[in-house]
Formats: C-alpha cells, structure tokens, sequence
C-alpha cells in the first residue's frame, strides 16, 4: 500500500473482505482519491464528485464492451455509449418508467404477502427460517418472470440460469485463473440455457408485439435495431441486472432492521418513513460495489493520470459513504433526509429498475412489518463469495 | 406551467431530454438544464412524459400565478 504512489496490493477476494468490505474501502479512500489496484490493474475512483465527474462522460470513459459481450456472447445496451445506446434503451424503457411502475403495485403485493404471510407463520411458530431463500429471492424473479409475460411453470429455471450468471462479474476479474475458467464454465452454460429460451419465447409471439418484456423484442423498433440473439441477450442482462441486487437489498433491509430494532420499531408505526429508510440501505449497504469503464484517453482524476486503455472502477461503495457529503457514514439511520447516492448508478447507464427494485422494496417491508413487527437475526452472517454483488446468502430469522 | 428541477438530485439520466428535447437539456455534466422554463401548452404532454419518466423524480410544472 502506498500513499504516495497510490497504489494498493489489497486482497479482495478475502473472505474477511467479503464479510465486510468497509475497512479495506477506507483503507482505499486514505490512500488518495483514485487508486490502482496492480494486479487486478484496476484503478478506482473513490470519491463521490470524482465518480460523478467520471460516469457523465460516457465518450472518455466507455463501458468496457468486452465485459458484456463475454457475459451475454453479444454486446447489449449498456455496453454502448452513443446512439445504439439509446435505441436499445428505448425498446424496453416505457415498462421501466417510473410512474408506469407504480401500476404494478396490484399484481407484485399479492404474491409478496403470501410469501411473507408463509415465512412470518413459521417464524412464529419458533422456527428460524432463512429469509433468502423462502422470500428475498424469489420476489424479484417473480417480479421479472411477470414482466415477461412468462408462467410461474418456468420460475425456477430462470431463477436457477441467473443464479449461475450472477456470479460473473467477479470471475471475471479473478487473478485465480482455474478458480476463474471453472466459474465461469458452469455460468456460462447456464447462459446459453437462457438464451435458447428466450430466443425460443422470443420467436413463439410471433412477430406480435405485446406489453411485456419479451413482447416487446417483437416490435418494429426493436426488430429493426437488433438481431434475434441480440434482442435475447438483452432480455438476459434485464434478468441478470434486476434479481440478484434487489435480492439483496432485501436481505441487507431485513438484516439492518434486526441490528437497529429502534429504526425497525420507528418504520413499524410510521410507514411514510419507509421510502427513505429503503435509500438509507441502498446507501449503507453497499449492494453494487462498482461498475467497470475504461478510459479512452489519458485523462487526469483529481490530479491522478490515469492512462489510455486503463480498466477504471467507479467504487459506489466508497461514494455512498463520503464523508463530504455525509456525515458519519458509516453510521445506519434511517432518518436522514434522503441524498443522491450511486446505488443505481448515475449517467447514461443508470439503472433502468429503480423505481422498480424501490417499489419491491416498499412493498416487502409493510408486508413483513405487518405481520412481524420484530424479529431477531445471529450474529454471524454469511456473505458468501460475491464481491461486486454484496449481500447476505442467508438471513436466519426467528420470532425476537 | 412553470418548470422546476433539483439540480442537485438530478441522476443524468437523460430521459427528460428524450422525452421533450425543447425544454430539456444537459450540462457537459449531464445535469439537467432547463432551457424553456415557461413551455407553451402544446407541450404539456412532452413536459408530462418527462416528469413520469424521470427516476430520480425531480421535475414538477408549477401552474403560473395567475
């Protein structure tokens, strides 16, 4: 590690570091406001103006295409920067508007209370139940699988392929190569199983558009901007990008919720507070730890050169606990008057789901508080491998 | 209709923009910029679609004094 040079030699795949990233991540900002990892030759842009400053210049410091096309075998929307960008956008953008999002609140509530109502009976009961895996996975597929017009026979599947997938992003950059090919190998083959059937779903509307996911990889604009593997693949990245990070902001809510019950009990008897507590995890949490570029040019980040062709990491995670803009980040508080963060992103490739993984969000806690105002969770969490899509593999629950 | 942002919450998304161009614009920092505060009633639709649009939700048309 060194200061002046700035530097680091930081192992993060550690599994001290996946446990809690937050020391290595300020060992990082104490080093200097972009820092090169060597071996991973990353260099990471720490701050939250640095980052800001960054991501809104798509033409210096482009989505590094590759990362996308060995992901989903084709490049998809957010591997583009210009007008190809904004064409592919354009296909599936009106299901993602924000005011039209609010429309599917009548068919996501249902199936989030049974699921809940399901969970809180056994956790009264006196069993300890695993949060993730009884309710926090599977809102968000449901959620996808509903948006694409596909029946709840098909669920599992999807939810399988993309539990594979999202193991990616950071096997991609492992420095373990066998660890890194065996990964890889079996997330792969989940992907193509994706892919076939999308493209098989895709093929089966016929060339008739209908309002949902897959519909619309049927319509004109679409048909006319993108191949059949391109329009399936990026049906994929929507699968991909919105289950495994709304899982898990989830999760963190749950678990943050039982380490600060005060908050829990506040959210519990004053809901309207829930829209800003669900920002205060997005914030804390730490969900998306970074997202990649590269710099076309030489370009100079708050007095650092970074060179042509250089993989950059805009380190969200450093940046939602800036201590400029907020004070005591480290600190959990739902009460604080929400701020702009970088949990979904900023620029041109700002997350397409927001409004729909913070309706989610909404939705689970007043299902959950209704129905169990209190609950207790161990001490000891496990985080499981996943660096860059941080949250809990298992949330143990029982009656508090 | 009077338009207001918060600049200071804006997201950069660009939908606005795409959504009605001729009030709507970016800075070199991709923050909104409104560039017709005061839009004629022909585009209240556009200036609507911009508000639904905007993720961050920060866009409001105000009604003028009368």
């Amino acid at each position: 590690m060194s200061v002046q040079d700035h530097t680091t030699a930081e192992d993060f795949f550690a599994p001290e570091v996946v446990a809690d990233p937050y020391p290595l991540l300020e060992r990082l900002r104490g080093i200097g406001p972009v820092v090169h990892h060597e071996a991973m030759d990353l260099w990471m842009v720490i701050g939250f103006d640095d980052i800001k400053w960054c991501a809104a210049r798509p033409h210096v410091f482009e989505f590094p295409a590759e990362w996308q096309v060995g992901t989903f075998g084709v490049n998809v929307m957010q591997g583009f920067d210009d007008e190809r960008h904004d064409a592919i956008r354009a296909v599936w953008s009106p299901d993602f508007n924000r005011r039209h999002v609010q429309g599917y609140r009548a068919m996501i509530t249902p199936m989030v209370a049974e699921l809940v109502e399901a969970f809180a009976e056994r956790v009264r009961a006196g069993e300890a139940v695993d949060l993730v895996d009884a309710v926090t996975r599977r809102i968000p597929t449901f959620v996808i699988t509903e948006l694409m017009g596909i029946g709840p026979e098909r669920r599992a599947e999807y939810s399988r392929w993309s539990d594979e997938m999202a193991r990616i992003p950071q096997a991609m950059i492992d420095s373990d190569p066998r660890r890194r090919e065996r990964t890889l190998a079996e997330a792969f083959a989940a992907r193509d199983e994706m892919l076939d059937a999308l493209r098989a779903e895709i093929a089966r509307r016929d060339g008739v558009e209908t309002p949902d996911v897959i519909g619309r990889a049927a319509s004109e604009g679409a048909t006319a901007t993108m191949s059949l593997d391109e329009r399936a693949a990026n049906i994929a990245s929507l699968v991909f990008a919105g289950y495994e990070t709304t899982s898990k902001l989830l999760a963190h809510s749950v678990l943050m919720l039982a380490r600060h019950p005060e908050q829990r009990a506040l959210l519990e008897r004053e809901r309207d507070r829930i829209p800003a507590a669900v920002e205060e995890v997005l914030r804390h949490c730490g969900i998306t730890m970074m997202t990649p570029r590269r710099a076309r040019e030489d370009v100079e980040v708050h007095g650092v050169t970074i060179p042509a062709g250089a993989t950059v990491g805009l380190m969200f995670s450093t940046a939602n606990r800036d201590p400029a803009r907020w004070e005591q980040p480290a600190r959990f508080d739902v009460t604080r008057a929400p701020k702009q963060h970088y949990a979904f992103g900023f620029g041109l490739h700002h997350c397409l789901g927001q409004s729909l993984a913070r309706l989610e969000a909404d939705i689970f806690l007043n299902e959950l508080l209704d129905r169990l105002p209190e609950w207790d969770v161990p001490e000891d969490i496990d985080f499981g491998t996943n660096f860059f899509i941080r949250g809990p593999k298992a949330v143990p629950v029982s009656a508090a | 209709m009077k338009i207001v942002v918060d600049r200071e919450r804006c997201v950069a998304g660009g939908e606005c923009v795409l959504a009605c161009g001729e009030v709507f614009a970016q800075d070199d920092d991709g923050i909104v910029v409104v560039v017709d505060e005061h839009p004629p009633e022909e585009l209240r639709e556009a200036v609507e679609e911009a508000i639904e649009a905007c993720p961050a939700a920060i866009i409001e048309a105000v009604d003028d004094a009368a």
